[in-house]
């Protein structure tokens, strides 16, 4: 008799167990050895959704088990046959591939039932194996770019990357989701430019003219498996690629040019969405509409032209691996400066004329910055008796109420707790961050073994901010939050979305809004506390409470940027905005996974509004940019923190 | 002791704006006050009328405009302003949240006198006959009485129906319903009861629909507050 629970460990073992086998059984059939020449034909070895014969491989598949499963009587009969599909099909078929098909299929046509997937991991263990030495023969990585291996190497933020192009696919089935190929990757750069700045190097730069070599170069061994790029300085893209994508991005300029995708209505909302949507999808090739577009697929295209260098089969070539590669980030940045393009033609912010009636009072600190007293940060391991459920009580009593107009400026205060004792409760203006060390175990051959694993985590923090409406009617309320290095203060494309939640205000009120950084809307929830704690088999008797599209967002280990060692810090910008939720609102609750990066399951994206706002616009020189708004508009406020990096 | 609202109208890049602010930063500190002000610019839309057509840097605390002087910053000079603002800012505070109460409660009212001020002639009947002043049977029937009255619930019907953008239809259903009770209760059953229901239904209908939507809210917040507090010791 099929039960959940028998269908859900049989996902587990595909993932596990059979996948990585054959896996591992495909790479002894290499032709490459490490250590011997230069492998001298191209590798065969993987599987890239890059390249269009692979995907419409991949796709064909993925068609044949949504037949199969809708010609069951119910779904977990459904579920069986496409196992016992995937199951002959490891024979013939790449075991990424069927990785890949069996993924989407869970994630878009499975209704009823919620299972667990093992640990990113415990599956691909050697996407978190240490560096080994350089292969002859090849380039290592630009030593500069060394200093950031562990974010590009990251596996959990890897798996992230993986698991959203997952989500949404090239099916084209999501709201939105052209935007949000934009914004999830803009977001990504805004954050990788941030770790730059702290390394001491500069911002990333655009790779977008493939006639010319790659800056940087990328060497990485993943347990058997070599990944590098280039072979050597001289290699580069395919002249005729290159050609391609050059004629690729003159078209895509030019129609941006002529208005192609600039709003039907001027300063309409919705109108403005269509048409980054529309560029979006088109670009990302996840649409059929536009397939006979001159740029279909640029996105994909540049991904499958790096991968192609020399002899093949780079980081790039894989949802996967992709970010290993710094290219992968000029890459993107050619992209994004696609869609700062298209940005720029829309009319810049002026006056925020539908803010809602709250204050949130502002000043400056004693630099000058714009400063709040109504944004308070604490570490919650300085909170006595902290709890996430009583966080907005904490702060009520501590913030609130009589001392509504303090200002708490870093150091320790009390609170009254729910019994009635006086605890104390520290406020801070530094977040700390440290480089953790941790042990990945995982299976090979029955066998457990473990690798080192080094990550970035942070001090657990959370956060209060007061607001006070000002009207005598209940205000339903969207409360944005962003930071941004200092330095970057007033370019848009530089404040990295840490937060977005909803709240209701009442009349004449003065609320003391709470938020822990478990609850924040970028990152994948429930949160992953500890990246290495993961379970090792399948339990029967573990509750699966959300779907697989929960598991998308960013790794909440490295929600903050790391910053700087030396005191008091890296300088940031932490800014807060209240808009209208009358306006903001779509009826979609999200209850897991990341708001922000993920909307939710086959739902409309749950904001009306562009992502990213307000930072979707530039800000008008004429009204003094960035930092004159926050000055000078009361819905918004900002101040300074530092995020202090503690070395071991 | 409440504290004085206090703002800085500022020229965007003014080498002076930067020590203006450091300024009113210390002097809240050292008063205790809380960090808050406001900012204006020139050329701001919905810019306060007293701050129009000003081209220097301007001090307002409680609405009262200080020009400071390009150059010079008088530190004590401000420090001062605003102490003297701050203890006299109890009396004023009280005075502006009483201006805006009057101000809420009398738009209320007004709505209320427009909505209950009787539209139609049966209804001035009904209304006079519950305040008792006159019967129904005071005002002496005409042939013509009965089209112009249905006349009239009918412009009443239209004009709820053509405010139905942005608003929900709701009153004009609720003021149908009072229409049709009102004309079949006159053809056939001439029931007292059944004409002041209806009457009841039109001006519920027309307080309803003379309500603003932030007036809805606020009078819903009200209601609910009042009977959380009632139905409290039931709980």
């Amino acid at each position: 008799m099929i039960t959940s629970a028998s269908i859900g460990k049989r996902i587990w073992d595909e993932f596990a167990i059979h996948l990585p086998c054959s896996r591992q059984k495909h790479q002894k059939n290499l032709s490459v050895s490490v250590g011997e020449a230069v492998a001298l034909e191209r590798p065969i070895h993987y599987f890239s959704p890059f390249i269009p014969a692979h995907r419409e491989a991949a796709y064909a598949i993925y068609h044949d088990l949504q037949a199969l499963a809708a010609a069951a009587t119910d779904e977990l009969e459904g579920i069986s046959r496409v196992l016992d599909r995937i199951k002959k099909l490891r024979e013939t078929e790449h075991p990424d591939l069927l990785e890949y098909v069996l993924e989407i299929f869970l994630l878009h046509d499975v209704q009823q039932f919620q299972f667990q997937l093992p640990s990113f991991l415990l599956r691909e263990p050697e996407m978190a194996y240490s560096p080994a030495p350089v292969t002859p023969g090849y380039t290592p990585t630009d030593p500069d770019e060394t200093k950031l291996n562990w974010f590009r190497e990251d596996p959990l933020l890897n798996e992230h990357h993986a698991h959203w192009h997952s989500t949404y696919d090239y099916q084209s089935r999501n709201d939105r989701q052209g935007e949000l190929f934009f914004y999830m990757h803009r977001q990504m750069l805004a954050r990788y430019d941030a770790e730059r700045r702290a390394a001491g190097l500069p911002t990333v730069h655009a790779y977008d003219d493939f006639s010319k070599p790659i800056a940087s170069s990328y060497h990485r061994n993943l347990g058997s498996i070599m990944i590098a790029r280039p072979r050597n300085e001289n290699d580069t893209v395919a002249h005729k690629d290159a050609m391609e994508q050059l004629s690729m991005l003159k078209s895509i300029r030019e129609d941006i040019e002529a208005g192609k995708y600039d709003p039907a209505q001027p300063g309409n909302m919705q109108a403005e969405i269509n048409g980054i949507t529309l560029l979006g999808t088109i670009m990302d090739g996840s649409t059929t509409h536009s397939a006979g577009s001159p740029y279909y697929d640029y996105h994909g295209k540049g991904h499958e032209y790096i991968e192609d260098i020399g002899s093949g089969g780079g980081a790039m070539g894989s949802f996967k691996t992709s970010i290993m590669d710094p290219v992968f980030w000029e890459w993107h940045k050619g992209i994004d400066n696609i869609y700062e393009r298209l940005i720029q033609r829309l009319p810049p912010h002026g006056q925020f004329l539908d803010a809602p009636a709250v204050k949130i009072k502002k000043a400056v600190d004693a630099l000058g910055k714009p400063y709040s007293s109504d944004i308070i940060l604490c570490n919650k391991n300085d909170i006595e008796n902290f709890s996430k459920e009583y966080g907005t009580a904490i702060g009520q009593s501590a913030f609130g109420n009589n001392a509504w107009i303090k200002d708490f400026e870093a150091r320790a205060y009390t609170y009254v707790d729910a019994s009635g004792v006086c605890r104390k409760i520290t406020t801070t203006a530094s977040l700390l961050t440290m480089m953790k060390a941790g042990t990945i175990r995982y299976f090979e051959d029955g066998i457990q073994k473990t690798l080192p694993y080094i990550y970035l985590h942070h001090e657990p923090f959370c956060y209060f901010v007061r607001v006070e409406n000002t009207s005598g009617m209940q205000l339903s309320v969207t409360v944005r939050v962003f930071i941004v290095p200092a330095d970057d203060e007033e370019q848009a494309s530089s404040w990295i979305e840490m937060d977005k939640f909803y709240t209701e205000l009442l009349p004449y009120s003065r609320t003391v809004l709470f938020r822990d950084d478990e609850d924040l809307s970028v990152i994948r929830k429930p949160a992953k506390l500890d990246p290495t704690e993961y379970d090792m088999k399948f339990d029967e008797n573990r509750t699966q409470t959300n779907d697989l599209t929960c598991d998308c967002g960013w790794p909440y280990h490295m929600v903050l940027p790391r910053g700087l060692s030396k005191e008091p810090g890296m300088p940031f910008h932490f800014l807060v905005m209240v808009t209208d939720g009358s306006i903001d609102l779509t009826e979609e609750k999200p209850n897991c996974g990341s708001l922000s990066f993920c909307g939710v399951r086959s739902k409309a994206y749950p904001d009306k509004r562009p992502m990213g706002y307000p930072f979707n616009h530039h800000f008008s020189n004429n009204s003094g940019g960035i930092i004159h708004a926050i000055r000078t508009t009361p819905h918004i406020a900002s101040r300074q923190i530092f995020i202090r990096h503690k070395e071991n | 002791m409440e504290y004085p609202s206090i703002a800085l109208y500022a020229l965007m890049h003014h080498p002076a704006t930067p020590a203006i602010r450091q300024i009113l930063r210390q002097t809240l500190m050292e008063l205790d006050l809380p960090l808050d002000w406001n900012e204006y610019y020139p050329g701001q839309l919905r810019l306060p009328g007293y701050l129009q057509n000003k081209e220097a840097p301007l001090l307002i605390v409680n609405e009262q405009t200080f020009q400071l002087a390009p150059g010079t910053i008088h530190v004590h000079w401000i420090k001062e302003k605003i102490r003297q603002e701050a203890l006299s800012n109890s009396t004023l505070t009280k005075r502006l949240q009483r201006k805006q109460a009057w101000e809420m409660h009398l738009s209320l009212l007004l709505n209320l006198f427009i909505a209950f001020f009787p539209k139609c002639p049966l209804c001035w009947a009904a209304y006079l006959s519950l305040i008792g002043l006159a019967g129904a049977h005071s005002i002496a029937y005409r042939p013509w009485f009965l089209p112009l009255a249905v006349l009239l619930l009918m412009v009443n019907l239209c004009t709820l129906y053509l405010q139905r953008k942005g608003r929900p239809l709701k009153p004009f259903w609720l003021s149908l319903a009072g229409s049709v009770l009102i004309v079949v209760n006159r053809l056939y059953f001439l029931s007292t009861a059944l004409m002041l229901l209806g009457a009841s239904a039109l001006l519920l209908a027309s307080l309803w629909s003379a309500l603003t939507r932030r007036m809805e809210l606020t009078l819903k917040y009200h209601v609910s507050r009042m009977l959380g507090k009632l139905l409290a010791p039931c709980k």
